[in-house]
Order: C-alpha cells, then structure tokens, then sequence
C-alpha cells in the first residue's frame, strides 16, 4: 500500500521533474555556446528596443537629475537639447558608430600612453553594476573597459559574451576586486589598498592604518593583476577607521557616472 | 490569467527590465498570479516558456530562470497541501521569495533589500491593476 502511493507520488512529480531536466539541459547547451544562434536571433530585436528604452530612461531622468544638480539654467537647456537630438536620431546615429568610435578614439588619446591600442564599443544598457555593450571583436575575459578625455578612467573588467551582448562589471560590482594606489591632491603616492565592489557601491580596503588616506584623494589603477597602470578609479569620498584594527577602508566615490556613458574603450594592448 | 496573457506579459516585462526597470521586478509576481490560476501539470511549458523568454530578452544563458520558475511551482505545490498558499500575504512572501533567488542567481550584484523592495512595489502596482473585483482590468484568475 505504501509502494503504491509512493509510486503514485513519483508519477504525479514526473512532469514537473522533466521539466527541471529540459532545463538543465538547455542551460548546458547554452554554458557551451551552443544556443547561440538564439541569442543571435533574438538580439536582433532586443539591442535595438533595449537600446532606445534606455536611452528613454536617461531622458526621464534628466529632470530628476538636473534638479539634483547645480547647473545654470543655459547649460540645462544645451542638456535638455542634446537628450532631444540624440532621441531624434536614433536611426541615423546607429548608421554612423564607427565614425563616432574614431572621433572618440581621438578624444580618448590625450596623457594615455601612445603605445596602448583600444577597441570602442557602444553601451546598450546599464544595470545592476553591469553594463551592456556590442563591439565589433570580442575581447579577451578581464580586459579592461575605460573611458574618459582628459584622463583613463576605469569603467570595468569584461565577464562575458551572450549572443552579442558583451558584459562589463562595473567597479561597483560584487565581483570586482582591483589593486589600486591612493595619491593625494599634489600627485604623491600615500597608500596602497583594494577596490572591492558592494553592489551598488565600492570601498577602499585592505589599507594599513598607518598609511595616509584623505577625503578627495584619487584612487588609481596599480597596474597589479595584468591590469594597466594610472587608470582613474574614483575619490576617497569617507574614510573609516576602526579602533585597534590594523587596516582601514574608505567609501569612494566613482570618477564616472556609468548612466551617462555612451561608449567604453576595450584596452586590448598596453 | 492564461497562459497567453502570462506569456505576454513575461515579454513586456523581461524588455522593460533593466533599461527601465530594475533588472528583478515584475516576475514573482507574475509567476504566483499564473500559478494561483493554475493547476501544476497544466501550467508547466507555460512556466517553462516565460523562464526562457526571461533569459533570452535579458541576454541570460537559457535554463536559469526557468529552473528558479520550475523550483517555485514545485515548492508551491508542494506546500499547498499543508498551508492556504493562495492567500494574498503567501503569494506576496512567494513573489519576494522567487525575485530574491531570481535575483541572487541571475544577478549577483543586486542587493537583496532593493529587490525585496521593488517586489513590494510591483506587487502593488500589479495588485492595483490585475485583481479580480477590485482591479481595473479584471482579469479572470480561474
């Protein structure tokens, strides 16, 4: 009597446990890059719609942003101007990506060593402290993504590729964890420490306590861990010291809102 | 909700999360609202299907979130012998349940408070618009 209801169990649980099968299989298939083409298939639609919701999120947003920011009522409406523009001509700025790239690429080499060598790539969409991009080569894992005019400013290391989708974590996600110094505000090296990404946020750590980290000091890229040297990271926004502990953190602030990026440069060579 | 109307709105959704909305949102609550409509042999490819459009419109490897989908529907039907699941306040805690696990295996650097969150809030604007008698589309869940 038992056995017939176990088995009757086992029968009424069989759907459903065919069902987690289908699925493990296909997301084997998919770890191994061989349901690709679906990806492919369907990017086809999605990047374009994900592309220009996102871009209809930056517009709604601007309000709320330019509220929050001091920024007189002409440089606003040059913004506000811009946003338009840019929605205006989606099509044709799609058309246009690489003479965009170029120009940017061009931009982008000012005080970076003339040696390195870029590959552009154009953001999709950003979120959860991982941004979207389509580049026309795949980079290698854990190349680094910078942007920036003036300066290198570290974006993020590449994770992954789905369909055409490159993936970048940004400096705030979880699994970041990059070796960077600390220098104050005349350029003088003061300490060495770790960014590790909290979701949403990143913080300075593994800092010894007798080692100088001020508010507003810049956190730069060591050139540790395969990455390139002297890439902006962000500003020591709060530093926290815990009595009787040996090593202390700091809350940082990003050099670059990830929202207003539209391109990120692929370091492949430095 | 039928299975069509689940499936359209698993398409919706999965485009307006992340752009838009934040990247975990919408689906708990769909998944309980579908299930409570629901019987479990009948509602499989549909739970199956939306865990596939899921990941293929938020560029995920396939097979992810249908198992998180999958593991729900068993979990639910396995605990409605013993518990009223169908009641509002279970189906909300499911809802927050399915988008945290989504959540912390899809995507890992969301925080486990902002989903819970913007489950909350989904679950409000979902309830405001789908509940039979008191919504304004009215929608027959059975």
């Amino acid at each position: 009597m038992l056995q017939f209801l176990k088995m009757q169990t086992f029968a009424k649980r069989t759907p459903i446990i065919l069902y987690f099968f289908l699925s493990i299989l296909l997301l084997f298939l998919d770890k191994r890059g061989l349901l690709d083409i679906f990806h492919r298939s369907s990017q086809v639609l999605t990047i374009p719609v994900n592309t220009q919701v996102y871009k209809l999120k930056k517009f709604l947003l601007l309000p709320v942003q330019t509220l929050t920011l001091k920024i007189d009522k002409d440089k606003k409406i040059q913004e506000l101007e811009t946003q338009k523009a840019d929605l205006l001509s989606g099509m044709s700025r799609l058309q246009s990506i690489e003479a965009e790239n170029s120009k940017l690429r061009r931009l982008l080499g000012a005080n970076i060593p003339s040696n390195w060598q870029f590959e552009p790539a154009r953001i999709v969409s950003y979120s959860a402290d991982v941004i979207s991009v389509i580049s026309a080569s795949t980079p290698e894992k854990k190349v680094v993504a910078i942007t920036g005019e003036n300066k290198g400013i570290f974006v993020g290391l590449y994770q992954e590729m789905v369909g055409q989708t490159l993936k970048i974590a940004t400096t705030s996600n979880k699994e970041t964890r990059i070796e960077v110094v600390v220098k104050n505000s005349l350029g003088f090296k003061t300490a060495t420490g770790l960014i590790i990404g909290e979701g949403g946020k990143m913080v300075l750590d593994q800092v010894l306590t007798n080692e100088q980290i001020n508010r507003n000091d810049v956190i730069l890229t060591s050139g540790e861990g395969n990455l390139p040297p002297d890439l902006l990271i962000g500003t020591v926004s709060k530093v926290i010291k815990l009595d009787g502990q040996t090593l202390q953190k700091a809350e940082v602030t990003p050099a670059v809102d990830f929202d207003k990026l539209d391109y990120v440069f692929f370091v492949t060579k430095f | 909700m039928n299975t069509k109307l689940f499936l359209v709105l698993s398409i919706v959704v999965s485009f307006l999360q992340g752009p838009l909305l934040p990247p975990v949102f919408m689906e708990g609550v769909l998944l309980v609202a579908y299930l409570s409509a629901n019987k479990e042999t009948k509602s499989l490819p549909g739970v199956l299907a939306s865990g596939l459009i899921f990941d293929l419109l938020q560029s995920q490897h396939l097979g992810l979130s249908s198992l998180v989908f999958l593991g729900a529907t068993f979990l639910i039907s396995l605990l409605e012998e013993h518990i009223p699941v169908y009641k509002a306040l279970s189906l909300g805690v499911f809802a927050i349940l399915i988008n945290i696990v989504r959540a912390k295996i899809v995507f890992p650097s969301l925080t486990l408070p902002s989903v819970a969150i913007s489950t909350v809030v989904a679950l409000v604007i979902f309830t405001a618009l789908l509940l039979p008698a008191k919504g304004w589309l009215k929608i027959k869940f059975s």
